[in-house]
């Protein structure tokens, strides 16, 4: 919880705890206005504030590997091999550590935000409510889009050999035809299967 | 001195947005999926609800007023 937001909540509790102990304050003007914020302004502020907090929170890492479920997928991010693609970019900090989950598995669409959170209320409720499934599936292919988010215009993708093969190959990449993880190249990702047989590595947090 | 009717619902209406309040506080240092699912049911409904009751208790005060003005 930030300090701006923790002092919110302390000032509107102050407030409130006056109205309970001493609601006759409220006979005066002053009083009336006092009410005003403690009972509208302050909380409509406090619930605001507070719901944006948790919807930054729940992009976290953290939060994602916080169910049992995803603890596989919390290894796979240390996997020693630079081939698995997730783990080689935590370990290489070119996403955000503390938002990895987050950054390749939301979209960047107009939307991609607000779907991915919709998204995770789903995971949820099928997490305590549903049958768990024995490998969690994508509800579609991954996108390129998500990987030329970054990817896209960097000289070590623009340049490289393999991306170039054919003349129509960065074409089809970049048209989501040919995909980063399923046409072989990039391939290797969470293999939650394999990874209690994997070397990882030892450093980062 | 004797509390009116409108200082009771204020009361009401206080300790139903504090609950929700500390539910906030709670929820928020608390970083799991069920933290957030227990702050957007029962916090919001009970900041929600403390809110609500405070307009109705205006409300009604404004009409006893206007009541006892038309009389």
């Amino acid at each position: 919880m930030s300090f701006e937001l923790g002092s919110l909540i302390a000032v509107a509790a102050v407030l409130l705890v006056l109205l309970i102990v001493r609601p006759t304050v409220t006979r005066d003007r002053g009083g009336r206005i006092l009410a005003f914020i403690g009972l509208l302004v302050l909380p409509s502020l406090a619930l605001a504030v507070g719901f944006g907090a948790h919807v930054e929170q729940s992009k976290r890492t953290e939060f994602c590997l916080s169910c049992h479920i995803m603890e596989p997928y919390g290894k796979s991010l240390k996997i020693d091999d630079s081939e698995y693609v997730p783990a080689s970019h935590v370990q290489n900090n070119r996403v955000n550590r503390d938002e990895a989950c987050f950054t390749c598995h939301t979209t960047y669409a107009l939307y991609g935000d607000a779907k991915a959170k919709i998204g995770g209320l789903r995971h949820i409720a099928i997490n305590y409510f549903g049958t768990k499934p024995d490998t969690i599936k994508l509800y579609e292919p991954y996108n390129n889009r998500e990987c030329l988010h970054c990817h896209n215009g960097a000289r070590s993708f623009e340049s490289n050999d393999a991306h170039a093969e054919t003349d129509t190959t960065m074409a089809a990449i970049k048209a989501n035809r040919m995909s980063c993880l399923a046409s072989g190249c990039h391939d290797l990702v969470h293999d939650v299967h394999n990874v209690d047989k994997l070397e990882l590595w030892k450093g980062g947090h | 001195m004797q509390t009116r009717p409108v200082e009771r619902r204020i009361r009401v209406a206080a300790v139903l947005i504090l609950v929700g309040l500390v539910i906030e506080a709670v929820t928020l240092n608390v970083l799991h999926p069920i933290s957030f699912l227990v702050f957007a049911g029962a916090g919001v409904l009970f900041l929600g609800a403390g809110i609500v009751v405070f307009l109705l208790a205006l409300l009604r005060e404004g009409e006893v007023s206007h009541g006892e003005s038309g009389a």
